[in-house]
């Protein structure tokens, strides 16, 4: 852990960090929505629940196999939106959870998910299935339902580890189309190789914005462009300074760029 | 009998074995011997995670705190874990909001600090200070001078452009139709890419090294068909 006292910037960077997100979030919770592009992967929800309706066939959805985080989090929050549109077409969910505290919230999530839609007589209390807490055990039991219900649409939203090629080639083998996203980068190759659509890196975090359109998330959204790109000018700033220091050896400019140098540094 | 009759029917090698086979026998097709190994798997796996509880969080922690070391406010945890059933009644759902809203907290709470202590180095590691667009001059002597100052500056390029690629990638915030800004993400997404195809070859040899792990199982500590 670093101390303020020898890192103090950084610490100012990340309080200034927080009040951009902070400040467009209240800006957009004041009727500023902001806009926020297209992001291909999450167009195929739809897309994927209707034809799994037109099949007359099931939706998985599997909450990744952490507990409850932030990732699993917003994981339920765009499995919420594939609850509704799956009770707006009048078809069948299944969840399976890996964690006791996910089985619940999940529960909760995909209750009022099909209360929204105007359909709550469509949720069972089976919908959601809480298997085990063991990785491999749990893919063994996914594995099973997903060829067993004859699944028509897989969704992979969460944390995923060395099980996600299973549940993908699985899906693959039974004929699902498949959306997943995942912020663990060594399972991103394995979802591109096996899934229809994946979400990448910081997708899935913009994902339940673009899904809800929530003046909030679209908010703290597009704060946190804003810090990107500051932070992409910092990077410039070090690494255009840093260069200007090996052709410039005295004077005052030299001083300068020494003293923002030293400034960047971390110790 | 055989010894190795006897071997091969060592209750527990065999069932390990017949486990394996009946697991890996999912990749041809799903079948009652696949389902009865999955639910056999899933049931020990469950009584496994209650055992994994008892003995590391319930006993340890809350039990023998409160029974040897006299700490018996822990009891009051009994009536909050129960709160979590509330779930199951319609009724009592507004008790395990309570709860899963203070989880809820502390998800968040943890990711905030977890984003300081992992990310912000990462950040911070890129601002500068030794990566020079710019090589320093070469070490006299060194014979191959030259391309140790080509490659410092390839180097610190690539770095740069493939963060800056990158994140202009994961911008949401505008329409990526701007034709510098569509091809600057549009690199981006060919580098993510590449590195994705790295990380697959890598990560591709440790699934291989579990199932060689099955195999070695099989073939040798059973069948002893292969020695060493």
């Amino acid at each position: 852990m670093q101390h303020a006292s020898e890192n103090w910037w950084v610490s100012g960077l990340v309080v200034l960090l927080s009040l951009i997100i902070i400040g467009k979030v209240l800006s957009a919770q004041r009727g500023r929505v902001p806009f926020i592009r297209r992001i291909p992967g999450l167009n195929a929800i739809d897309e994927a629940v209707g034809r799994a309706t037109e099949m007359g066939r099931p939706v998985m959805m599997v909450p990744g196999i952490s507990g409850l985080d932030v990732v699993t989090l917003q994981a339920l929050s765009i499995f919420s939106y594939v609850a509704r549109a799956v009770a707006r077409f009048g078809n069948k969910s299944i969840m399976a959870t890996i964690d006791p505290i996910v089985t619940g919230v999940a529960e909760e999530t995909l209750r009022d998910a099909y209360a929204d839609a105007g359909r709550p007589e469509l949720f069972e209390e089976g919908d959601v299935r809480y298997l085990t807490g063991q990785q491999f055990a749990f893919a063994t039991g996914v594995a099973g339902i997903l060829i067993r219900e004859k699944v028509a649409a897989s969704f992979l939203f969460g944390a995923f580890y060395a099980e996600s090629l299973i549940f993908a080639e699985v899906g693959q083998q039974v004929g699902a189309i498949q959306v997943a996203g995942t912020t663990q980068t060594n399972q991103i190759p394995f979802l591109i190789a096996a899934c229809d659509y994946v979400v990448i890196g910081d997708e899935f975090y913009a994902a339940s914005a673009y899904l809800s359109r929530d003046p909030t998330l679209l908010g703290s959204i597009v704060g946190q462009d804003y810090c990107k790109l500051l932070l992409l000018g910092i990077i410039l700033i070090g690494i255009i300074s840093t260069s200007l220091l090996t052709l410039i050896h005295g004077g005052p400019v030299a001083h300068l760029l020494h003293t923002l140098v030293d400034f960047l540094k971390v110790k | 009998m055989t010894e190795y009759l006897k071997h091969l029917l060592d209750p527990v090698l065999l069932f390990g074995a017949l486990g394996t086979i009946a697991i890996l026998s999912l990749v041809f097709k799903e079948n009652r011997f696949y389902r009865l190994f999955e639910h056999i798997f899933l049931g020990l796996a469950l009584g496994y995670d209650l055992e994994l509880t008892w003995t590391t969080v319930l006993k340890p922690q809350f039990w023998d705190a409160m029974v040897h070391d006299g700490q018996w406010a822990w009891i009051m945890a009994v009536p909050v874990g129960l709160m979590f059933y509330g779930v199951y009644t319609q009724r009592f759902a507004w008790m395990s909001r309570l709860v899963f809203g203070i989880f809820f907290g502390l998800a968040a709470g943890t990711a905030f600090q977890d984003f300081s202590a992992r990310f912000m180095p990462q950040v911070t590691r890129s601002f500068a200070p030794n990566k020079s667009l710019i090589p320093p001059p070469p070490t006299p002597g060194d014979p191959h001078a030259l391309l140790h100052q080509v490659s410092f500056v390839l180097n610190n390029f690539l770095f740069l452009g493939i963060v800056v690629c990158v994140l202009v990638y994961f911008l949401f915030a505008f329409e990526q139709k701007n034709r510098a800004v569509l091809r600057t993400a549009q690199l981006g997404r060919w580098v993510l890419m590449f590195s994705f195809g790295a990380i697959f070859g890598s990560t591709i040899m440790t699934r291989m090294a579990l199932l060689i792990d099955r195999m070695y199982f099989i073939f040798h500590d059973w069948l002893r068909l292969v020695k060493g």
